[in-house]
């Protein structure tokens, strides 16, 4: 083999390979986009520093692209001032908002999911603020909520360039040992915020102040089918206004992709109870949309599912809702 | 802010601001960049990425660059790294989802014409290299740099770039003779 042969190769290997016609704009916006979010970083570091009180920062770290960092290069053309020796940045946050996903644990200990809306100062894809709702069980459905002790917060998310995460806690007692239910909380949390951008992040190492808790770290997501509710009522999502005709979504685990959907009246009254057969069975998880018309008033939307064992009911979830 | 630009550009590259250099370099560099990003990596689409990325971040380094050849070879060292870290993130993915490795996504057009001459078994050995012999190649007789500039964007010695690509050429000899 010659290395003409190989140069050919080359040459003829990417002849096809075109570039966007929009690729210097979007260098552009990325630069721009790229110059706000050093400002942000400045403002947050040093709002950071303004609240250290007792040798304890508050430091949100977020990564704010999901770029691969670069490997150092050599000193002749690397290393760009960072962001804290720029003092003179005196820009106010613009705050912008993200709907996110977050786990709770719920009834029959199992892990349910909310989208909820969170507001972002110093950008990021909000993974701190999903993981600060998940921590506090702060969801819509009241039968949803922590599987984490009252008073823990989130310190700082960090991803290392192995891609592999790190949540740091604190407010906790350095003994706390998490249950794994409580553990998997905040990985389907985090992780599923980052899928939500393309990006899957092979492992989550959970610290309280610094310090690994017990367990085989890094984290990754336990089987769905051992730690998620058998049925999610995904939407409409607890205390959410409708119109008369609205999509119900649900998705599941269960034998035979068949679940049930009761609508019950503000008297508690049965209104309708249907069978909803779910794209695919247990053991993998299935989803269903079913269009729904009801007259204005409030409904509790109930999804069950009917037990093979002994024909009781399982995994209900419910959301009371307002038709208007 | 994207600065507007003077109506008669200056042509000394020590006079571009940090939005003209992009500009600039854009026009020549670009597209052999991308080109340079899928050989290393294999995905196209990626390769676009990594490459804006390389252009946002020299627009932040031109203060201190303010030269051509510099920030040209700023730039290939730049795709070359983030190429070789996606890689490595990529691994890293794979090896915790066990996952399968992925079709080649690489267009294959040149299935059909170079299977012939061998060309697309070629490339695909290439692919199989060890990152950095495949760095060393593909900087040497794609780019066509010199031994030095290919140390320089490697961030390695001129030795490390002789024997990588020396045992780059072996194992390909190797590996198409025992196809024959």
């Amino acid at each position: 083999m010659s290395v003409q042969r190989l140069r050919s190769a080359f040459e003829e290997g990417v002849a096809g390979v075109g570039v966007a016609p929009d690729a210097l704009p979007a260098i552009q916006a990325k630069v721009r986009r790229r110059a706000r979010q050093r400002q942000r970083l400045t403002v947050a570091l040093a709002g950071a520093a303004a609240v250290a009180i007792g040798g304890t920062a508050v430091l949100l770290v977020t990564r704010p692209t999901p770029v691969p960092p670069p490997v150092i290069a050599p000193p002749t053309v690397d290393s760009s001032p960072s962001p804290q020796s720029s003092p003179t940045a005196t820009a106010t946050p613009v705050p912008t908002t993200a709907r996110v996903p977050v786990y709770f644990g719920g009834p029959g200990e199992r892990l349910f999911r909310e989208y909820v809306t969170v507001t972002i100062l110093y950008g990021g894809n909000g993974d701190f603020q999903a993981l600060d709702r998940s921590l506090r069980g702060d969801a819509d459905d009241p039968d949803y909520g922590t599987r984490w002790p009252a008073g823990a917060r989130v310190q700082a998310t960090t991803q290392g360039p192995d891609g592999m995460a790190t949540i740091d806690l604190t407010g906790l007692p350095a003994s706390t040992v998490p249950d794994p239910l409580a553990v998997q909380q905040l990985v389907y949390t985090y992780t599923a915020v980052w899928a939500e951008q393309g990006i899957q992040v092979p492992g989550v190492r959970i610290t309280i102040d610094g310090v690994p808790v017990p367990g085989a770290q890094p984290f990754t997501r336990a089987s769905s089918v051992d730690t998620l509710a058998p049925l999610w009522l995904i939407s409409p999502q607890q205390g959410a206004s409708v119109s008369r005709t609205f999509d119900v979504h649900l998705a599941g685990s269960v034998f035979e992709a068949a679940a049930r959907l009761r609508v019950r009246d503000a008297g508690g009254a049965v209104v309708r109870d249907d069978q909803v057969m779910l794209s695919i069975g247990a053991p993998s998880r299935g989803e269903a949309h079913l269009s729904l018309t009801l007259p204005p008033g409030t409904y509790t939307l109930e999804a069950y599912f009917v037990s093979q064992a002994d024909g009781s009911e399982r995994g209900l979830d419910d959301h009371t809702i307002t038709v208007s | 802010v994207w600065s507007v630009h003077p109506a008669v550009p200056a042509d000394e590259p020590g006079q571009w601001t940090a939005d003209e250099a992009v500009t600039r370099l854009f026009a020549t560099q670009y597209r052999p960049l991308v080109r340079l990003a899928t050989l290393l990596l294999r995905d196209p689409g990626q390769a676009e990425e990594l490459t804006q990325d390389a252009f946002v971040a020299l627009h932040q380094k031109w203060g201190r660059l303010r030269d051509h050849e510099r920030a040209v070879a700023y730039l290939r060292q730049t795709v070359a790294n983030r190429a070789r870290s996606a890689l490595r993130h990529r691994n890293v993915v794979d090896r915790f989802l066990r996952r399968a490795v992925e079709p080649d996504p690489m267009p294959s057009a040149e299935a059909g014409a170079l299977a012939a001459q061998g060309g697309a078994e070629l490339l695909a050995a290439v692919r199989r290299l060890p990152t950095r012999q495949r760095e060393a190649l593909v900087l040497r007789y794609y780019l066509d740099l010199s031994e030095a500039q290919t140390a320089g964007v490697m961030g390695v010695s001129v030795g490390a770039v002789k024997s990588h690509t020396a045992r780059a050429l072996v194992a390909l000899r190797r590996h198409l003779g025992e196809e024959r």
